[in-house]
């Protein structure tokens, strides 16, 4: 480099623009570093790995604590046979026959196990796998004798209702299964519960215990019946290939698998899971409360919150949503009442056949053949929660094949007693 | 001219040309505003409902859209700039303007670091293969 090529403009003029570029670029990462708010993650205390009190939690993220508290405002529990009247003929020979009422949601778990009809505590010890945050532990501590004690040796050790532990890793808050039934279940159809993503999560933390299920017979292991798939006619399959039956209608003399609140199975394939949501988007909205947004524990229909729940996305404003669900749970309830007033009459028409001497055995079996079928559909659709709305296009159709397998039912019925052998 | 000032010239060329993309991300210089993104008509639609949204009051485009930090905010309004008027000159641009995958992370590390105070119950919903703010807030601001 040769310093004569420079002439003292030249410096000046380099010394300027050095200075200028230096000046912007100052300001302008002060600028940026100035305007730069990282988003807050505050440390709290470590909570033992163990804790299944919510209250001790509560002390650590008291807002979350504080809409969990919320639960506890659902006092009623109406009777299913006020809105169900069919129930009773449907369940007879269960307990469900002889009180069915709808539960008050987490926090009363173990308030309405205690006060239920006796006649539904046959099964033991099995019954509180979904009652309370200790549940995981003890099973953890009996292993598979848990689920073949009685009743009360397992109640009678319960302090805490469904809580955060159920669902929450104390250290990190990440969401996380407890329940042994969810894990084996994935783990038959070859699927890791691990590699489920935070969206999945959060709905699998539901799937714990609103899913439809079944006590093993012998071992009483709470099972989820999904080797062939989570839909009504795969889990049917499931049951058929296992000739499992769970009890035996009194009157028609069918052989019959009960179905639980599947919400978890019938809202997968919905319009809006398809979308990508998960049923805690729309029954624990983010809620805010002071300056600070959090996810709301208070766990119950939507439409209460219908504001946080729904108007998110759908701007159209609560009277009109609220129109648009009742619309699709009024007419599922149309066509599920339809569907229980055939079924009951292919009861009917079972027990008249059943009560005829020399009747057609071979087609009398083949009618209950039908009313199994017919009566697992209409009471996968009839015990799940939201009228349909979970997913109506598919509890409209498993109303749909329910009322054609219930015609079957009653006309095969009635065909066995034309045919009886006088 | 030896190689050593070919060199310089080239390097210095370089260096001014880094340094003026860095200006674009000055304030005043307003590139940043929907009144310069709204030039071009096929933003119309974005700029009339961000015109009528509350983050009019406190945002502009490229608070949004652009990341927040001097060198890869810069670079990446340079790219995006660039490819935007390539292709609205060359009449490819699409008939229906929707967020690239990249982009749709710029706009979530926006919505934290305005919102943070609000959302540090919450944390970042977009972890682990979880939802972006705006796949529910669909509306916000542009009105979808």
């Amino acid at each position: 480099m040769e310093n004569k090529a420079y002439s003292r403009n030249h410096i000046g003029i380099a010394v300027l623009t050095t200075i200028i570029i230096g000046t912007v670029m100052f300001a302008g990462t002060f600028f940026f570093v100035s305007h730069n708010q990282d988003l807050k993650k505050e440390q709290l205390g470590e909570i033992a790995a163990n804790e299944t009190d919510p209250a001790v939690w509560g002390k650590f993220y008291p807002l979350h604590y504080q809409t969990y508290q919320e639960n506890l405002n659902n006092t009623e529990k109406p009777s299913h046979f006020d809105t169900k009247p069919y129930m009773e003929s449907l369940y007879a020979g269960l307990g469900y026959a002889n009180e069915f009422n709808e539960p008050r949601g987490h926090v009363y778990t173990l308030d309405d196990i205690r006060e239920v009809d006796p006649s539904r505590y046959k099964t033991g010890a099995a019954c509180n796998t979904c009652k309370s945050s200790q549940i995981p532990g003890l099973i953890e501590k009996y292993g598979d004798q848990y689920y073949t004690m009685s009743f009360d040796e397992i109640n009678s050790q319960l302090e805490d209702p469904i809580a955060c532990l159920n669902c929450h890793d104390p250290k990190t808050m990440e969401l996380k299964i407890t329940q042994p039934a969810l894990i084996q279940a994935f783990e038959r159809q070859g699927k890791d519960i691990t590699k489920a993503t935070r969206q999945e999560m959060r709905s699998l933390v539901c799937a714990q215990c609103h899913v439809t299920y079944y006590f093993k017979p012998q071992s009483k292991i709470v099972t989820f019946p999904w080797d062939n798939g989570i839909k009504a006619d795969q889990i049917l399959s499931y049951f058929d290939d296992d000739k499992f039956s769970e009890w035996k209608h009194p009157d028609a003399g069918t052989g019959l698998v009960k179905a639980r609140h599947a919400e978890y199975e019938i809202f997968m394939g919905s319009t809006h899971q398809t979308a990508g949501l998960a049923c805690a988007d729309c029954h624990m909205p983010y809620v805010k409360i002071g300056n600070t947004k959090v996810s709301s524990h208070n766990w119950t229909s939507p439409l209460k919150t219908i504001d946080e729940s729904c108007a998110v996305c759908h701007r159209e404003g609560s009277e009109w949503l609220t129109a648009r669900v009742k619309d699709t749970q009024e007419k599922t309830k149309e066509v599920q009442d339809l569907a229980r007033k055939a079924m009951v009459e292919a009861i009917n028409s079972l027990k008249l056949a059943r009560e005829t001497k020399g009747v057609n055995t071979e087609i009398l079996a083949q009618a209950q053949e039908m009313h199994r079928k017919g009566q697992w559909y209409l009471d996968y659709v009839m015990v799940t929660n939201g009228y349909g709305f979970h997913n109506p296009t598919e509890s409209l159709n498993n109303l749909g094949k329910a009322i054609d397998y219930a015609h079957q039912a009653k006309q095969l019925a009635q065909d066995a007693v034309v045919k009886s052998i006088e | 001219m030896s190689r050593k000032k070919k060199l310089l010239i080239i390097s210095g060329a370089l260096s001014l040309c880094f340094c003026l993309i860095l200006l674009t991300k000055l304030p005043a210089l307003g590139l940043d505003r929907s009144e310069f993104c709204g030039q071009c008509h096929v933003m119309d639609e974005q700029v009339d409902t961000f015109l009528h949204s509350a983050h009019r009051l406190g945002a502009n485009c490229g608070d949004c859209h652009i990341p927040h930090s001097l060198v890869p905010g810069a670079m990446y309004k340079a790219y995006t700039g660039t490819k935007d008027i390539i292709s609205v000159l060359a009449n490819k641009d699409p008939y229906e303007i929707r967020i690239s995958p990249i982009g749709r992370n710029i706009v979530q590390a926006n919505c934290l670091r305005c919102h943070s105070e609000l959302l540090q119950a919450v944390g970042d919903t977009s972890e682990n293969g979880g939802k972006y703010c705006f796949d529910c807030h669909r509306s916000t601001p542009h009105q979808k």
